[in-house]
């Protein structure tokens, strides 16, 4: 029945999956470089685009992880601004009067993610929640904290804080943050592709059940990728506190939404069992290069949205019909 | 109102065939019901009744054959149009939808309006007249709950009238029921069968499939019977025994040549079940599995074969019941302990729960078996490939490369490679659940002679099917089931085609 093309295979590129994403992202870059070269290729311009990368690269990455087993996490945008609330709060002004260090602070933040994620975990495997209802209760319920623990207010750094290192320094001109998302990458890279916890996630999402009937433990693979999900949500909110230098309840707005587009532009399927690493930081990587490049050219920021719509559209509907071709 | 052929037949099938890529599900059958008659449509599971009343029902078109309903050439092209011409067919599972009054459910589509022109134009619903409409519908079916009713607060039963009732509103002359008693009580079968001759006096005739015989004498008037998609024969109620009928189910000539040679029962108990319940699925079923034996799990579909199966896998809670592996007591909860303790499950539906379909053979194999191939949780790709290819040249599995997604495999070779993965793992029990279901034959023959070679390997096998050649060719033993117990438990050296159906529909009990 599933009878091969030979003739559609010479039109079809090269093998590794992402090509086609590696291919529109260069593209980009050369048509923002043409248009704008004294601009767009500057050290400084560039810092901001890793520090976007790395941004919406380590949302995205935490989404094709949940995204693959199935699910979906709608809570990170929120969990974001929560954690750098509660890291700075922390540092600056303590609880009950007593202060805390920065690196027990940040430990403090990253554990909370990871157990906002088992939260998640729990609900989805256990009581059979819909990921999308109980992770939006979330994103609700983080915003109002963060709000309700500065009452609104940011909770400002100050300049010499060493807290600020890590979103606004560098290292050999690369931006610390964009280090940190090499970092993860690297081993989510790992842990997909070469351990047996990355197989089984993969086979949660291709088939629950055939898994589950296989001795996998299902539930164990999805808690497990809703903790990473919350994880580097609290990693980013951290960053994002220190490249402003303020713990904010306003950050992060809608951030859940861009790291999905990405995941779901770099070709991740949102039926679950597909998706990568690489992809999911080549897709912020492309949203991120065109948010800069459009601001560059002086695109309307209201326009700005629609194009980024328009792509997000043109991607999905190009990689269904890929699919289908096959 | 019923118009009928010179001869008097309400219903006339002539030479009806139709075939699924290359498999003659039906071929050249003849089929005829007369108004206000009730016909039960036996045969064993694959003799083709479901592709007869699919056809019947507008959802597949026969490659060939005449079809008259009420004199005219009946020709659906889509279940809606086979019920507009007069067919009605109430499946197993309800077409009803729960969170709507059983009123809306038996007018669906067909919604009385008020207000006149612009009313129908904009499509408000007279419900009063509805809801008064329903009543008297439900009253003719014996029904007694009101007509505003959800359909979730009724019961299967109740459910049922109200599928029946739908198909007097679409005027329907001839009712097609699919087990219509499956899923009820015995007090509701009466009610069932009360309401069925209500529907014979009101001259319409029902269809009636069912695999409990005892029953097709307390309400049928003549039996048709199908084997391997041909018809083989009628028997008026008054001729009919059960003996006849399952003469006539199972009178296939048993191709013995690919039996499996009985290496006497030597091993000791590999797998020991007793007492497995899960309320309203399986009963007190008990069963021992020995080393290097080959138990077949014979019986109609529905029986409680599968359920057995995922029962002792872990993959379904039990409610009671113990399992024992090599005479020691285990507690599974899940596959992943099932795994742990040595079983292996070959699923029915390898599509569904198999395999991952999206996924290359390699992973497919590997899956149950990623613990062995890595060592601190990294897998070993060399291990990996070792693994693999060494298990798709075994089953002589046809695929390019390991790395091929299966969803690109031949049905036998995908099923090949579910063998494949629980091979990998070792297993000390092996459930095969349809093993050949939907392959070729030759693809067959290689999961046959793979059966026994691990059966000489000291591997308990438990083979369910429902084919009863395979059954009599590969089983040591067979255990029957009828109704989610086990009915009896056969020799090889006793076992025969009708002493199974017996058995199996119910007409035979064990004797304790």
């Amino acid at each position: 029945m599933t009878t091969s093309h030979p003739e559609k295979r010479v039109l079809r590129l090269p093998q590794f999956r992402e090509f086609n994403v590696l291919a529109a992202f260069v593209l980009l870059c050369l048509f923002f470089y043409l248009q704008r070269p004294d601009a767009f290729a500057k050290p400084a311009n560039l810092a901001i685009i890793m520090r976007f990368i790395a941004t919406f690269g380590m949302l995205a990455i935490g989404e094709v992880l949940v995204i693959i087993t199935g699910g979906i996490d709608l809570s990170v945008g929120s969990l974001i601004a929560l954690i750098g609330v509660i890291v700075a709060t922390l540092m600056l002004k303590g609880v009950g009067g007593v202060t805390v260090g920065m690196v027990p602070a940040i430990l403090i933040g990253l554990v909370i993610g990871i157990l906002v994620g088992m939260w998640h975990g729990f609900f989805v495997t256990r009581l059979r929640i819909p990921p999308f209802i109980i992770t939006l209760g979330t994103w609700l319920i983080a915003k109002g904290l963060a709000a309700f623990i500065t009452r609104g207010y940011p909770v400002v750094y100050p300049s010499e804080s060493p807290f600020l290192f890590l979103g606004q320094g560098t290292i050999m001109a690369i931006p610390v943050m964009f280090i940190i998302l090499v970092v993860i990458a690297a081993v989510i890279l790992f842990i997909l592709n070469y351990t047996s916890l990355g197989y089984r996630i993969y086979a949660v999402g291709g088939n629950i059940e055939a898994a589950r009937l296989s001795g996998v433990n299902v539930d164990r693979v999805r808690v497990f990728c809703y903790a990473v999900s919350g994880f580097l949500a609290a990693l980013t909110g951290i960053m994002l506190a220190s490249r402003l230098g303020q713990g904010t309840p306003t950050v992060g707005s809608a951030y859940e939404l861009w790291a999905i587009a990405g995941a779901v532009i770099g070709g991740t399927s949102l039926k679950g069992g597909e998706g990568t690493v690489l992809g999911a930081i080549l897709g912020a990587a492309i949203v991120g290069v065109m948010q800069n490049g459009m601001v560059l050219l002086n695109v309307s920021s209201y326009l700005q949205d629609v194009i980024l719509g328009i792509v997000l559209v043109v991607a999905v509907v190009y990689d269904t019909l890929r699919r289908r071709e096959k | 109102m019923e118009a009928t052929t010179a001869n008097g037949l309400l219903l006339q099938v002539r030479g009806a065939s139709k075939a699924f890529g290359g498999v003659r599900a039906l071929d050249r059958v003849d089929f005829e019901v007369y108004p206000g008659e009730v016909v039960a449509l036996l045969g064993e599971n694959g003799a083709g009744k479901s592709t007869l009343m699919k056809i019947l029902a507008g959802v597949y078109r026969p490659d060939e054959g005449e079809f008259y309903l009420a004199g005219r050439p009946y020709a659906p092209r889509t279940p809606h149009e086979a019920q507009q011409l007069g067919i009605s067919t109430i499946y197993q599972e309800f077409n009803l939808t729960p969170n709507q009054s059983a009123a809306v459910n038996i007018f669906l589509g067909r919604e009385p309006h008020r207000g006149g022109t612009l009313g129908r134009l904009v499509g408000f619903v007279d419900r009063p007249r509805m809801n008064k409409e329903a009543a008297q519908l439900l009253a003719r079916v014996g029904a007694r709950f009101k007509p505003d009713t959800l359909v979730r607060h009724l019961s299967v039963a109740q459910q049922q009238t109200v599928e029946i009732a739908k198909a007097l509103a679409i005027k329907a002359q001839v009712i097609i029921m699919d087990e219509p008693t499956s899923a009820l009580g015995e007090e509701e079968v009466a009610v069932l069968f009360d309401i069925i001759r209500s529907l014979k006096a009101q001259g319409i005739a029902v269809i009636f499939i069912t695999h409990r015989l005892e029953e097709v004498f307390r309400v049928a008037d003549r039996i048709i019977v199908l084997r391997d998609g041909r018809r083989v024969g009628t028997l008026p109620i008054a001729e009919a025994t059960p003996e006849k009928i399952i003469g006539l189910m199972v009178g296939r000539v048993l191709d013995r040549s690919q039996a499996h040679i009985s290496h006497a029962r030597a091993g000791e108990p590999v797998l020991e079940v007793r007492g497995l319940t899960r309320r309203g699925v399986i009963h007190d079923v008990s069963f021992t599995v020995h080393r290097g034996e080959i138990l077949g799990i014979a019986g109609l579909v529905g029986a409680g074969r599968t359920e057995t199966a995922r029962a002792i896998f872990g993959a379904d809670p039990l409610d009671a019941g113990e399992i024992l592996i090599e005479g020691k007591r285990v507690t599974i909860t899940s596959p992943t302990e099932a795994v742990r303790h040595g079983l292996a499950l070959v699923p029915e539906s390898r599509q569904l729960h198999g395999l991952i379909l999206i996924s290359s053979v390699a992973r497919n194999i590997a899956l149950p078996n990623l613990d062995r191939l890595s060592r601190r949780s990294v897998v070993s790709g060399r291990r990996l490939r070792t693994l693999v290819t060494n298990y798709v040249t075994r089953l002589n599995i046809r695929t390019p490369s390991i790395v091929q997604p299966v969803n690109r495999l031949s049905g036998g070779n995908q099923q090949k490679v579910v063998v494949a993965k629980w091979l990998a793992s070792q297993p000390k029990v092996l459930i095969l659940d349809e093993p050949t279901r939907g392959i070729d034959v030759g693809a067959k023959a290689e999961v046959y002679a793979i059966m026994r070679n691990l059966a000489e390997q000291g591997i308990g096998i438990i083979m369910i099917s429902s084919e009863m050649p395979e059954i009599l060719a590969m089983s040591d033993r067979i255990l029957v089931m009828h109704e989610g117990r086990v009915a009896g438990i056969l020799d090889r050296a006793e076992a025969t085609q009708e002493l199974i159906m017996a058995y199996a529909s119910g007409t035979l009990r064990l004797q304790e």
